[in-house]
């Protein structure tokens, strides 16, 4: 049954991120690509998407992912199905452990070990976050690779343009005007254009 | 997202600059989405569980649409030679707006052993291995929990959690950065209390993640009353005087925590 696959996925992803939208990337990148409900390449289409367009990022992709995932099984009314299914779950964890942290207010806020777990917590979403990027990058440079079962024939395609454009844009990201970076939406725009042009009109 | 959040509810009148410091402290610190945390936190203050409710919903429904009806305009054209080049363009973009978060991220962390251990330990896991990302966050969510249990029961080095104090030169900044916004609020009270927000809140997230909040609170909680003693126009001496007074609050805090 996917769709409630896709709810208890959703609802533990949800319910295991602690720092909200780019925090959940890196669980759903695991439990989306990984388990093959997604293709690589469109996970990261739906990032760049799920990042300009309003609201919040983790809801944006979560609809997405649901809405591809229901699409592939069964046409355009189990997409709606499977994206609803998908909204809810990421959203529900939310929802029920704010509704018990407000009653709780003053205990849990100040609470020493809610604290500790924090602490224990947050390097380890933050490398989530490193894996994520780490493997985004193998996939655009090496199409073939799957980072849990390496191969020799993982290396034999190998996208050097698209290493020269990472690097690029990770330089162009640094660049601060008037001491403001560039807006990710406005660096997502200049990628496409460039993509346009090197990989449509050099086709390269 | 969360400055509109404070911009739209202080209008209404729904909640309080108290308030907004909770939510986003809540927010922040519990699991899950964090504006969705906060439309949860507003809505279940004005009006309890169906508040809530209708908030949550409220907040993910333009998500669900938009994405929902832009979802078969890219399937569409992503058959198109254009457009998949410019989102293969776009995907090693992407790479690098992840990147940039994490590290700001990693900025904000303790520097310490810990940190560094679980950094890459779990990003070697999770990259070269299929175990689940969820099971090492809880692993190190129990971690941290024993951590403070230890540390209670006499251990002879306090827990990090305890000994980031207000006290270093970063968050003693920050909190001058509260108090002067703290002053631009008496002076012109009602006129631009939008565009204190944001910078605002930058300090006060940065805060949370190393200190104790409970100083902000009461630090708050001193000026909400000043406030409402005093007119808006404020003479000299006064302002003298709450500036010392919240220095001897932040010296009280101080102490408490010695």
């Amino acid at each position: 049954m996917i769709y409630l696959q896709l709810f208890l996925t959703c609802f533990k992803i949800g319910l295991f991120t602690i720092g909200g939208g780019y925090a959940m990337i890196g669980l759903m990148s695991q439990a989306f690509v990984g388990s093959g409900l997604i293709d690589g390449a469109m996970f990261i289409n739906m990032i760049a998407v799920a990042e300009s367009t309003p609201g919040p990022i983790a809801v944006n992709l979560a609809t997405f992912v649901g809405m591809q995932a229901g699409y592939k099984m069964g046409g355009v009314g189990w997409a709606y199905l499977g994206a609803t299914v998908a909204t809810i779950g990421v959203v529900l964890p939310s929802f029920i452990v704010m509704l018990i942290a407000f009653r709780l207010l003053s205990v849990y806020a100040s609470n020493k070990y809610v604290k500790g777990a924090l602490y224990g917590m947050r390097p380890a979403v933050i490398a989530l976050m490193f894996a994520a990027v780490a493997t985004v990058l193998l996939l655009v440079i090496f199409p073939l690779l799957d980072t849990t079962a390496i191969t020799v024939q993982s290396f034999e395609q190998f996208d050097y343009v698209s290493l020269i454009l990472f690097v690029t844009f990770l330089a162009v990201s640094r660049i601060k005007i008037k001491g403001r970076a560039i807006h990710p939406i406005a660096l997502i725009g200049c990628s496409a254009v460039v993509g346009i042009i090197v990989f449509g009109l050099l086709s390269l | 997202m969360i400055s509109l959040i404070e911009r739209e509810t202080t209008r209404k009148g729904w909640m309080t600059q108290e308030d907004i410091i909770d939510m986003v402290s809540l927010a922040e610190s519990t699991p899950g989405v964090i504006a969705v945390n906060s439309a949860t936190f507003v809505g279940c203050k004005v009006a309890g569980f169906w508040g809530a409710l209708v908030a949550t919903v409220g907040v993910v429904l333009p998500s669900f649409i938009v994405i929902s009806s832009l979802f078969f305009v890219l399937e569409a054209f992503l058959q198109n030679v254009w457009v998949s080049a410019a989102f293969k363009g776009i995907r090693a973009c992407v790479a690098v707006l992840i990147l940039n978060v994490s590290i700001k991220l990693v900025g904000q962390l303790p520097r310490n052993a810990y940190t560094y251990i679980v950094l890459v330990c779990v990003f070697a896991i999770v990259t070269f291995t299929n175990i689940s990302g969820i099971w090492l966050i809880l692993l190190c969510a129990i971690i941290g929990i024993i951590s403070v249990f230890i540390s209670n029961r006499g251990g002879r080095h306090p827990h990090p959690v305890d000994s980031t104090l207000p006290t270093t030169d970063s968050t003693q900044d920050k909190m001058h950065g509260t108090d002067n916004k703290e002053h631009e609020l008496l002076d012109n009270y009602d006129s631009s209390l939008s565009n204190t927000v944001a910078s605002k809140h930058n300090s006060i997230d940065s805060a949370l993640l190393t200190t104790d909040y409970t100083w902000l609170r009461g630090h708050n909680q001193a000026s909400v009353d000043n406030e409402l003693d005093s007119s808006v126009n404020l003479p000299n001496e006064y302002r003298d005087e709450h500036h010392t007074q919240c220095e001897d609050s932040q010296e009280h805090n101080e102490e408490d925590k010695q």
